[in-house]
């Protein structure tokens, strides 16, 4: 059996050569996998593209039609629970924008197909963040209850509150007041981000420049501590790199934009990746520019950390490294999120609360 | 080859090796587990499905094996994976047979597969059914039980409803029924040669027992049924048994409060539920004694097919 994420890539990437080579054994394998990170109906997405859909062998193509039917309904609905979140925030005159999932759907991008949607994420300014979670929350999205310290952690030192639950519809919210963490080493100036939006769905939000779009999603799967979707985030980049990059000037815009806002290692991590998963085709002046204005070698320690971290979590595709690679990159996420004199009494507390928790007695009647 | 027809060695075997494919009509499992347990209540509650042929594609890969934690004793709590990841919080060993059909019951009701599933139990007369659409506590697997226990019903499903989409029909699934409290022994009053799994004690729903299935429905498993009755029923103890005709809209709309995946096909799951609520003459039944109920069950079906015969 050959590698599970390369044959999910591999599907992704060059549909036609590979939906022929696949054994039903390996799509046994394969339909979880992408299940697990959440790229099945972006793997059925890519071969309906390639017009190939009809090479796939009965059992497995059940799955993907389900899961296409499913990201086309999520499409539906992300748009209209976006549409809900707007009307509740207009009396405060405020115009959000919008990022990631949302903002892809909400502008059209390439990166919104075959895409299963979770949180709503949005950015507002910091100072109206108070009318904005009352206006949501008269809305009927509210926060799980937060003792103090929880409170203080979201609103201080994180770039985003705690997810609002919609009462009813349960959705969640993810409301962000800026783009990195305000404590953290990496600063983006959200002014920037801002100021280079396009306004969508009749000028009620914003979405950032697609070239943002590539490097707030690279920060983010960058500096992160979990990856559960990470290798769905690649294939969003890869996507929205691919449908503009035919124009050689939207390349430079996006190395000159990752200069100016202080995002080049990201960017040049993201290139690497997808060129080496995917193949995206990055020019190679463009990624020498990007490593330059990094100040760094194309491939380091970390990068071979994360091809170790971004599999599927599921036994047979993860590698004898993977569960040391994740807890390193989670120290490392932890460490440029806040300096060590936050981190060490945050994690001190994290870990102390856990313990307690663990050595509680099991509720009785919770087993059998 | 049968799953009850594996030798008891051979069985055990294949369940902690390479594990047990089971085409089960709407998916195709595969069953895996090193429980001893599980390698004895396997061949009493499917021991007349067919074992699938190597080559067919596995959909679902379910697989129970003991915990290892610092909390309990080892082998003391059984992790069922769904897909290699857990489902479900580790259980008591006993439990393996129920956290088996959960696993079942979370794929089907995730998992559609081209398939809109309901809750509600599905007995056949013939090609006939009979859907008995109702949330739980409401005496469907007792009722749907005891009108097996007959003879003249075959089962189609206990839990989900399998609502084919292209064709409109109801698929079997005739996987175990899920008896409370001591519903079993009103079963076995009926039929003698019901075969029952232990009862487990279970935290939220007392006492269950699993019942395996007859061999005339799990034969039968490839014979859709067409909709044709529809009973909402009701547990009241203290009343009487009651047969009322329903509304079809009020019809329909208890089968969309028990719908999995409602809307995801938009108008078309619509659709096929309106369609199939045109089809049947609804009702709702207050039942209390399991003999009345069944013999009123009966008589709807008897009446309907010498009105048909009338017609003709």
């Amino acid at each position: 059996m050959s590698d599970v994420r390369a044959l999910i890539c591999g599907l992704l990437a060059r549909p036609q050569e590979t939906v022929g080579r696949l054994s039903l054994a390996e799509w046994e394998a394969v339909i979880p996998a992408a299940r697990a990170t959440r790229l099945l109906p972006r793997v059925g997405l890519c071969l309906q593209e390639a017009g190939c859909l009809e090479a796939v062998p009965a059992g497995p193509r059940r799955h993907l039609d389900a899961a296409l039917l499913l990201a086309a309904r999520h499409r539906i609905d992300v748009l209209a629970e976006v549409e809900r979140m707007l009307d509740a925030l207009a009396p405060t005159g405020v115009t959000p924008m919008l990022l990631k999932g949302a903002a892809y759907a909400a502008g059209g991008m390439a990166s919104a197909d075959g895409r299963l949607f979770g949180d709503i994420d949005l950015l507002v300014p910091r100072d109206r963040l108070g009318e904005v979670e009352q206006a949501l929350r008269a809305g009927g999205w509210v926060a799980s209850h937060l003792d103090p310290y929880d409170f203080l952690y979201y609103h201080r030192w994180m770039h985003q509150l705690p997810p609002l639950v919609h009462a009813s519809r349960e959705s969640v919210l993810d409301v962000h007041h800026t783009l990195s963490p305000p404590v953290s080493r990496l600063k983006v100036d959200e002014g920037m981000v801002l100021a280079a939006g396009r306004t969508v769905l009749g000028g009620r939000a914003l979405v950032p420049m697609p070239a943002d779009m590539v490097l707030h999603s690279a920060a983010h799967l960058f500096t992160d501590t979990e990856f559960p979707n990470g290798l769905r985030d690649l294939s969003d980049m890869d996507r929205l790199m691919r449908s503009f990059g035919h124009d050689p000037a939207w390349w430079e815009l996006l190395a000159l934009r990752a200069r100016h806002l202080g995002l080049s290692v990201p960017l040049l991590m993201a290139f690497g990746h997808c060129r080496r998963l995917f193949g995206t085709p990055v020019p190679e002046y463009v990624v020498a520019r990007t490593a330059k204005d990094a100040g760094r070698r194309r491939r380091t320690v970390t990068d071979v950390l994360f091809d170790h971290a971004l599999r599927p979590a599921l036994p047979g595709c993860r590698t004898a490294f993977s569960g040391s690679a994740e807890t390193l990159l989670l120290l490392r996420g932890h460490l440029l999120r806040m300096p060590p004199a936050l981190l060490v009494p945050h994690l001190a507390r994290k870990g102390l609360r856990s313990v307690t928790g663990w050595l509680r007695p099991e509720p009785p009647g919770r087993t059998a | 080859m049968t799953v009850g027809s594996l030798d008891p060695q051979a069985l055990r075997q294949r369940l902690a090796g390479p594990g047990l494919q089971i085409d089960l009509g709407p998916m195709v499992t595969r069953v895996r587990s090193t429980l001893p347990e599980f390698a004895a209540l396997f061949p009493l509650l499917y021991g007349d499905w067919p074992l699938a042929p190597a080559d067919t594609f596995t959909d679902f890969t379910c697989e129970l094996r003991p915990t290892l934690s610092l909390r309990h004793a080892p082998h003391r709590r059984v992790l069922c994976l769904i897909d290699g990841q857990p489902a479900f919080a580790p259980q008591g060993r006993g439990m393996c047979g129920l956290l088996f059909e959960w696993a079942l019951n979370w794929s089907l009701a995730n998992h559609g597969l081209g398939h809109l599933m309901f809750h509600a139990a599905v007995v056949a007369h013939g090609d006939d059914a009979l859907i008995l659409p109702a949330p739980s506590g409401s005496g469907k697997s007792t009722l749907a039980a005891a009108l097996v226990a007959t003879g003249r019903w075959r089962l189609l499903s206990d839990e989900f409803a399998v609502l084919g989409v292209e064709d409109g029909l109801l698929h079997p699934l005739p996987r175990p029924v899920s008896l409370k409290n001591d519903m079993p022994r009103a079963i076995a009053a009926l039929a003698p040669d019901a075969r029952f799994a232990p009862t487990v004690p279970t935290a939220h729903k007392g006492p269950i027992t699993l019942m395996r299935p007859p061999a005339a429905s799990v034969a039968a498993r490839a014979r859709p049924a067409r909709p044709r009755w529809l009973v909402t029923p009701h547990y009241t103890p203290e009343g009487d048994t009651l047969l009322h005709p329903q509304s079809r809209g009020h019809a329909m709309m208890g089968i969309l409060e028990q719908c999995f995946e409602w809307g995801r096909r938009g108008r078309r799951d619509f659709d096929l539920v309106a369609d199939l609520v045109e089809a049947v003459t609804p009702h709702t039944l207050a039942h209390a004694d399991l003999g009345r109920a069944v013999a009123v069950l009966d008589g709807l079906a008897s009446s309907s097919a010498t009105a048909a015969e009338a017609a003709a």
